[in-house]
């Protein structure tokens, strides 16, 4: 399981085929505002676009259409290689683990709203596990505020409240926010509850639980390309039923489209 | 077994001159800043067009077939003395031409791959030979089979590039992760009085950007640990992306593809 020696990896890809190449790319939208992180998720490109989660408790993502994901190879471990891409506007482009997503959940009124995330499939104790929101549907007018009220932390702790995020103005479609935790925490296991405690007018959004991979930077109309191997030495792992997926960390409002490859390797 | 067992055969191999050593030099077309070019230059027959297995047209690059042993991408060296860009250097698997003047249901029945057959991976480019005299064209995968099997997926619409050779990914159905083969294309908006396309089944296969007049290699061995294999057959082109508009027009960029065996 893994690699015994870079060897063992040379041998693994070149004599044994143990190694998935997929090329991707992914047609953006505007983004919010520089410094608001866009996702690509919804959006047209190859691999197709993904699907809409379900309303709570949401969907526990599992070799998920709409992410790139790879056959399942246990007991041998997968892991990255290279991770690549060209992008048409300056960026920060983000590899991420989807994990659960809870979809409908409309911002349109303060409150708690209930989210009960399913549990997560893959790192399961929620350690380095993100909770993010993204728009679904935009929000028209005002500005909202928001906070994860309970969640369940990497320790097994429930009912931690997170600190309040405002958000900017009117908030567009797939436009994303990474939700703050309480003080200590290092991951979230589950999203009981949102409040909402400044709306907007309108606006729908997913609650989605994230491990983040890889970030790669590009400069506008340039290819940058990370390697796991030589460079990073990281060789990041992608579990089994892996959902991977990108986001966009904007630095304007100019449509953004990513074109790229992915690398991992097996043994 | 073919294949290398460590690095040391890597590095025996290019010692005992397993290699070849591709330089080249090709035409980047980027006639709008921002749009993906193609550098091939004619367009292919019509449906069900053809594939391409050591098709050194449009300078393409070719390399002799070495089964039982296999081929692998060492190094891209490359540079373009009059802008920047980004290369990207893939195989091409099959090509069926089509007249996107007018709208409609376009037949393209594309042959199958002769490598990578299941279709995973493998993405359609839509070449704009002859470029469009109108507005950019819209259209989309109205019937293609995916790297499953599923047939008569159909995809969302795209714009198209639309200038002389420009290119165009065209998206897939939600969830699919490649093609095997495109039956048809439907054209919803045309408005030019000429249009003739290539519609491309490709597999990307690396990428390098490069600085106006700066040398670039990229080492896919020890330095981006990729190392991607070149089938028997493969037909190697180049798409462009330029960065500024000193790339509008035709410009060549040139260096070498080195490939080792073992």
């Amino acid at each position: 399981m893994g690699f015994d020696s870079l060897d063992d990896l040379i041998q693994e890809i070149t004599v044994n085929d143990k190694i998935h190449d997929f090329p991707f790319f992914r047609y953006g939208t505007a983004p919010e505002a520089a410094d608001v992180w866009h996702s690509y998720w919804a959006l047209n490109g190859m691999p197709g676009a993904g699907s809409a989660p379900a309303s709570t408790p949401g969907t526990a993502r599992t070799d998920a259409g709409g992410s790139i994901w790879f056959p399942n190879s246990a007991p041998d471990t997968k892991h990255i290689l290279t991770f690549g891409a060209l992008a048409t506007e300056n960026c920060v482009l983000m590899l991420y683990d989807r994990l659960v997503d809870v979809g409908a959940i409309s911002i349109a009124g303060t409150g708690s709203k209930t989210v009960n995330s399913v549990a997560l499939p893959r790192y399961a104790t929620g350690l380095g596990i993100e909770a993010w929101i993204e728009f679904t549907s935009a929000v028209t007018a005002g500005t909202p505020a928001l906070s994860m009220s309970s969640y369940t932390s990497s320790d097994g702790t429930a009912g931690r409240a997170g600190t309040s995020l405002t958000l900017t103005a009117t908030p567009v479609l797939h436009s994303m926010w990474k939700l703050p935790l309480q003080a200590g925490d290092k991951g979230v296991r589950s999203v009981e509850n949102l409040n909402v405690s400044a709306l907007g007018t309108s606006g729908v959004l997913n609650v989605v639980l994230v491990k983040p991979l890889v970030y790669l930077p590009i400069a506008a109309s340039s290819w940058n390309e990370k390697d796991m191997v030589n460079q990073l030495h990281a060789l990041e792992r992608i579990y089994d039923g892996a959902s991977l997926a990108l986001a966009q960390f904007a630095t304007g409002t100019t449509a953004t489209n990513v074109y790229g490859q992915l690398r991992v390797a097996y043994g | 077994m073919p294949g290398f067992d460590d690095w040391i055969m890597v590095k025996n191999a290019i010692l005992n001159d397993e290699q070849f050593k591709v330089p080249y030099r090709h035409q980047s077309y980027n006639n709008i800043y921002g749009n993906l070019g193609s550098d091939w230059t004619t367009l292919s027959p019509v449906t069900p067009g053809t594939t391409h297995v050591d098709d050194s047209n449009s300078l393409a690059i070719v390399i002799p077939a070495t089964t039982p042993k296999r081929k692998f991408l060492l190094r891209w060296c490359a540079m373009d003395p009059s802008g920047s860009m980004v290369g990207i250097v893939y195989d091409r698997l099959a090509s069926v031409s089509a007249d996107f003047v007018g709208t409609g249901t376009k037949t393209i029945n594309s042959l199958a791959l002769p490598r990578y057959t299941t279709g995973w991976g493998v993405q359609v480019m839509i070449e704009q030979i002859v470029r469009d005299t109108g507005t950019s064209w819209t259209a989309n995968l109205s019937s293609y089979t995916n790297s499953d099997g599923s047939i008569g997926r159909v995809g969302p619409s795209v714009v198209g590039n639309t200038g002389q050779r420009d290119a165009t990914m065209m998206s897939l159905q939600a969830g699919d992760m490649g093609v095997r083969s495109v039956e048809s294309i439907n054209v919803t908006a045309s408005a030019g009085a000429t249009s003739n396309v290539n519609i491309v089944l490709v597999r990307p296969l690396a990428a390098i950007s490069l600085v106006r007049s700066v040398w670039r290699s990229t080492d896919f061995f020890a330095e981006v640990a990729a190392f991607p294999r070149i089938f028997d057959g493969a037909t190697l082109a180049f798409m462009t992306y330029a960065l500024d508009t000193s790339d509008a027009g035709n410009t060549p960029h040139h260096g070498s593809l080195d490939f080792v065996y073992g």
